[in-house]
């Protein structure tokens, strides 16, 4: 099976992983952003820019995800708990 | 080495010899599976009950598009479908994750047990509420934390049942569970259970070589777990 490289925005990258193929990396990024996501429990820094990508065997980068989060109006640096 | 389903019983209340001997008799027909294989297959009628005496075993569902959750990790000394004495058919599947021995009980015998000892009745009992209360644990786990909880409440979990039933020394224990088989049980990818993993090693709460966890801060992991092992009734007390 093909090896892929994940990079996450934050915290330690996982290891180099096995996956049968791309399909499977592209599902795997976007449940892991969504896992990711969920796992900050609403306290989500404003502003936000994450970077999901993933890196095929050679290096080539073969996904992309960017999850961008901004609160405007009248007092956005005011984060939840 | 003492027979696993009397040391489990036994932590309940003691025995008494005759009880000793019935549960002997009743689990002296032991099989062997292999990894992966099935020791009671999802949706099929059982006239027996397992009881794990070696290896490791897994509870689990598969869902159409081919996904699995897994909802219990077994050890040696559980009665891997006790449930299955009542409920014949098996709403879920069980399989050794490990080679694993496992005692065939015929629902014959235990009707006759559960007859005839109610001590033993009720310790049988007492098996299956624990088993839900470790549920609940893990579906509390699955509905409200985070990844780190949830793998740390797991590793918590682990440690301690080892450590009752004598396989776990100085905070280390064998857990022969793949990543994927943990995001499997824990509902996450594996490369989330991967990082995970690693941070809590870089944060030197725990340490691994290969199937081995040791953990390096016990309080630290179980603060940040949230773990308290009161719902693994370990010592609950039944009365005669």
């Amino acid at each position: 099976m093909p090896i892929y490289r994940f990079h996450v925005p934050t915290g330690v990258d996982p290891e180099p992983v096995e996956l049968p193929h791309d399909d499977a990396a592209w599902s795997e990024a976007v449940t892991l952003c969504g896992e990711m996501l969920r796992d900050v429990d609403g306290n989500l820094p404003s502003p936000t820019g994450w970077l999901f990508e993933v890196f095929d065997a050679s290096g080539g980068r073969i996904i992309e995800i960017e999850v961008r989060a901004q609160r405007h109006g009248a007092a956005p640096e005011q984060q939840g708990d | 080495m003492s027979h696993p389903l009397i040391a489990a019983l036994e932590k309940h209340g003691p025995l008494t010899d005759e009880e000793k001997d019935v549960l002997r008799q009743i689990s002296s027909r032991v099989v062997s599976f292999a990894p992966k294989s099935e020791i009671a297959s999802e949706g099929t009628l059982q006239s027996e009950s397992k009881l794990l005496i070696e290896g490791f075993a897994i509870r689990h569902v598969h869902l159409e598009d081919g996904d699995r959750h897994i909802s219990a990790l077994h050890i040696p000394g559980d009665f891997v479908d006790l449930i299955s004495f009542l409920l014949k058919k098996m709403d879920h599947g069980v399989a050794a994750l490990t080679p694993c021995k496992v005692a065939l009980v015929a629902h014959s015998d235990l009707l006759e047990v559960t007859r005839r000892y109610p001590f033993l009745t009720r310790a049988f009992w007492l098996l299956t509420l624990v088993d839900a209360a470790t549920t609940r644990q893990w579906l509390t786990g699955l509905g409200r934390k985070s990844a780190r909880q949830r793998l740390a409440h797991f590793l918590c979990e682990m440690h301690c049942r080892m450590e009752a039933i004598g396989m776990a020394r100085d905070e280390s224990f064998e857990l022969p569970v793949t990543q994927e088989e943990l995001g499997d049980a824990q509902g996450l990818t594996t490369v989330h259970v991967n990082r995970t993993l690693q941070e809590l090693r870089a944060d030197g709460l725990i340490r691994s070589s290969g199937r081995t966890i040791v953990i390096s801060d016990l309080q630290a992991l179980r603060e940040e777990a949230e773990f308290d092992p009161a719902y693994l009734h370990l010592h609950q007390q039944l009365e005669r």
